[in-house]
């Protein structure tokens, strides 16, 4: 694979669209995951980027040998996680997407998304409607599944259940995802 | 007396009618009389305060004709009063529609027009055209200072950043010591006036959570923002700020310590 696959998640309409947000992006040996999440978001910045900050602490600790190694270590350090430190909403309202990727192929995983796009393509999504990946937002009680696309995209964006900036809406998808010209990740 | 005949500040009727009595006056029949008081005792540099607290009392709308109306003469003695009767004239005329007048008589100096504006209603929609209006020299920063408190003040930034008034946010940020004024900026795209706001946020007010805002406007991955702030820093408390706003990533370090170095060689 050439470019490393990686996933953004869909900016909030509101005044704060990114409120809660944070990426991450891990690698074990040939093994890679990239994510995007959101959580807190109904909270001020402060409280949000502090509960973001705690997620991405925990999440950063992700540990696999390949993609579904990786994928199942998110959900484990997830699951141990102490919600409490994720403010008063216990993280009820995350939204997460993770894409891991090894030599054999592509895994995308998540939980809290309505919706699932190629970047720049909001005509043919690559999953909506009722696909198990596709859930309410919260730390799901056990693991759900991994989603194998046909054709692995480069970007896999994700729009969170009950609320998601329409990326026509923006000059681009990039920008309704919170990713700007000379950022990071 | 004609009302085109000149005045005579010094006569009695004129002079009683300045001081503010009225007792002989009938305000809406001489009214041609007493605008041509108020025209004489401004091109005199006369006060008119005294007669309008007196007209405030007795006839409130010729009150509002002769400090506002069509022929108003235009200048400071008449502001200055009109200024001091401003509980009245809002009940005569939509606050907008008065402060829009006031400006346009005051001529020169119109902060005092713009901080009763904004004091009175800090939350009011048409304060950020008054502002333009008034040529206020940082646009923005009379109402954003007076709104701090109110919770309008958000809504107030998103409106004067909207409009481009980014010099008065930048100012309102420093001013006021909250973060809102550089979120509204980096949420209309004006990247470097945030920066100059983030980085006297920085400097000044340590305890506002200036990134939490910032991110929670532009997305997670500010590091490229924040090495815009670092060049604008003058302490080493400042740039360590930026460092723990900064990710993780090695170039952000790298020019972080940078600085870092720099300013101690400079001390």
């Amino acid at each position: 694979m050439g470019l490393a696959p990686r996933c953004l998640l869909l900016g909030a309409p509101g005044r704060y669209p990114f409120n809660g947000h944070l990426r991450l992006a891990v690698q074990c040996g040939s093994a890679h995951l990239h994510l995007a999440a959101a959580v807190n978001t109904r909270r001020d910045p402060p409280a949000a980027l502090e509960a973001a900050a705690v997620l991405r602490a925990k999440l950063a600790g992700i540990d696999g040998r390949d993609r579904f190694g990786l994928l199942r270590s998110a959900w484990e350090l997830l699951a141990e996680l102490d919600c409490d430190l994720l403010g008063p909403d216990r993280g009820e309202d995350l939204a997460l997407l993770m894409v891991a990727w090894d030599g054999q192929g592509l895994g995308v995983a998540g939980t809290g998304l309505e919706v699932l796009y190629e970047l720049g393509d909001l005509t043919t999504p690559l999953l909506d409607g009722a696909h198990p990946l596709l859930c309410i937002r919260g730390v799901p009680s056990t693991a759900p599944g991994v989603f194998t696309p046909h054709r692995p995209p480069l970007v896999v964006v994700g729009a969170a259940a009950s609320g998601a900036l329409d990326p026509s809406t923006k000059p681009s998808w990039e920008l309704a995802c919170g990713l700007h010209p000379g950022g990071a990740s | 007396m004609s009302a085109r005949d000149p005045v005579d500040l010094d006569g009695s009727w004129e002079r009683d009618v300045l001081a503010g009595a009225l007792d002989a006056v009938d305000p809406r029949g001489q009214l041609e009389r007493l605008r041509a008081l108020v025209v004489a005792a401004c091109a005199a540099d006369r006060s008119l305060l005294a007669l309008f607290r007196a007209l405030e009392r007795q006839d409130p709308i010729a009150l509002t004709d002769l400090a506002l109306g069509p022929r108003a003469p235009a200048g400071p003695r008449l502001v200055q009063a009109a200024l001091a009767v401003l509980d009245t004239l809002e009940l005569q005329l939509s606050p907008g529609s008065l402060y829009r007048r006031l400006v346009v008589l005051a001529g020169g100096d119109t902060s005092t027009i713009l901080d009763q504006a904004a004091l009175r209603h800090p939350a009011a929609g048409w304060l950020v055209a008054l502002s333009d209006a008034a040529q206020e020299p940082q646009p923005g920063l009379a109402q954003l200072r007076a709104a701090a408190a109110h919770p309008a003040f958000v809504q107030a930034c998103w409106e004067h950043a909207a409009v481009g008034h980014h010099a008065g946010l930048v100012a309102a940020a420093r001013a006021t010591g909250r973060p809102e004024p550089a979120a509204a900026l980096l949420a209309h795209g004006a990247v470097e006036p945030a920066q100059a706001a983030a980085a006297l946020l920085l400097e000044e007010h340590p305890e506002t959570p200036v990134a939490a805002y910032l991110a929670a406007v532009w997305g997670p991955d500010l590091d490229h923002f924040w090495l815009g702030v670092v060049h604008r820093l003058h302490s080493r408390a400042a740039v360590q700020r930026v460092a723990a706003c900064c990710g993780d990533s090695p170039r952000s370090g790298a020019i972080i310590q940078a600085v870092l170095r720099g300013l101690r060689s400079e001390r």
